[in-house]
């Protein structure tokens, strides 16, 4: 358990100091949409997905795998407390609200990339039975309250 | 201010902040752990646009132009970016949703946005007060 902490620790690290490094290198739009962190957050909600896929028990990333990527490194690097700010300073601002509200708008419906990460099973038995229970066993083992 | 130092100082932020997260998620699992509501997400999410509007309002940032002092990148971008995230939210709202209860991720999914817009407006608010 300590280890998971420490390699949530690390991880969350590298992915802040990357989103970081976008911020300096990405610039704003014109009226302040902030680009770097949209940037950072769809990339973020997209390898969360595709990493989820990866981490099923017996798949290509392991436990301590799957807790410093997604826990840690996109957990860090995604950050939901910029979006909602920058979204109420915009709407704050008459001459920005339309942006705030299209900024707004833009990120709520673009992070449904993970929407599409788990392709439906297909049931041919005996093999398509096997599969199914792999399948089952990678929900349990994505339990929502287990990972953040 | 360098470049380098900002990076380390919100590597070290976003590494601590990253950790309250997984503390906070855990603690909030065990507790309710029957539900499958992501509520530790959810409490995460709301908890840091409050401190993130109270925050900034208080060190008096430019949302624009956060990486503004030493003070900012720790604590608005590290500590604060690391402790919430987006990914697991929509991840979350992605495995409610493929495990069949699409009217609660459609809830948690502009739940969670709305709740995080009035709560950092809160924070902003309370900020004001304070002083």
């Amino acid at each position: 358990m300590l280890k998971d902490g420490i390699l949530v620790f690390i991880g969350g690290g590298i992915g802040a100091a990357l989103r970081e490094l976008l911020m300096l290198v990405v610039a704003n739009l014109p009226g302040g949409f902030p680009m770097s962190i949209f940037i950072a957050n769809m990339t973020a909600a997209l390898l969360i997905g595709v990493l989820s896929s990866l981490t099923i028990p017996g798949g290509v990333i392991g436990s301590g795998g799957k807790v410093l990527l997604t826990t840690g490194t996109m957990g860090g690097l995604s950050t939901f407390s910029s979006f909602v700010w920058a979204t109420d300073q915009m709407l704050a601002n008459p001459a920005h609200r339309l942006l705030g509200a299209e900024h707004g708008c833009r990120f709520f419906a673009c992070g449904v990339g993970p929407l599409a990460r788990r392709p439906p099973v297909p049931d041919l038995s005996p093999c398509g039975n096997r599969l199914k229970r792999q399948s089952n066993r990678a929900d349990d083992f994505l339990s929502i309250n287990d990972r953040h | 201010m360098s470049d380098p130092v900002t990076v380390a100082l919100v590597f070290v932020g976003g590494a601590g902040g990253s950790a309250i997260r997984r503390l906070v998620g855990k603690r909030v699992g065990e507790r309710y752990k029957g539900i499958t509501f992501p509520l530790g997400t959810l409490l995460i999410s709301v908890s840091g646009a409050f401190l993130m509007g109270l925050l900034s309002t208080l060190f008096n940032v430019d949302w624009k132009d956060r990486y503004g002092s030493n003070l900012t990148a720790l604590v608005l971008t590290g500590v604060l970016g690391g402790y919430t995230t987006f990914s697991t939210y929509q991840l979350d709202t992605a495995n409610l949703y493929n495990s069949g209860t699409r009217g609660l991720a459609a809830f948690y999914w502009i739940g969670s946005v709305a709740a995080g817009l009035i709560a950092a407006a809160l924070g902003a608010i309370t900020a004001k007060l304070l002083g």
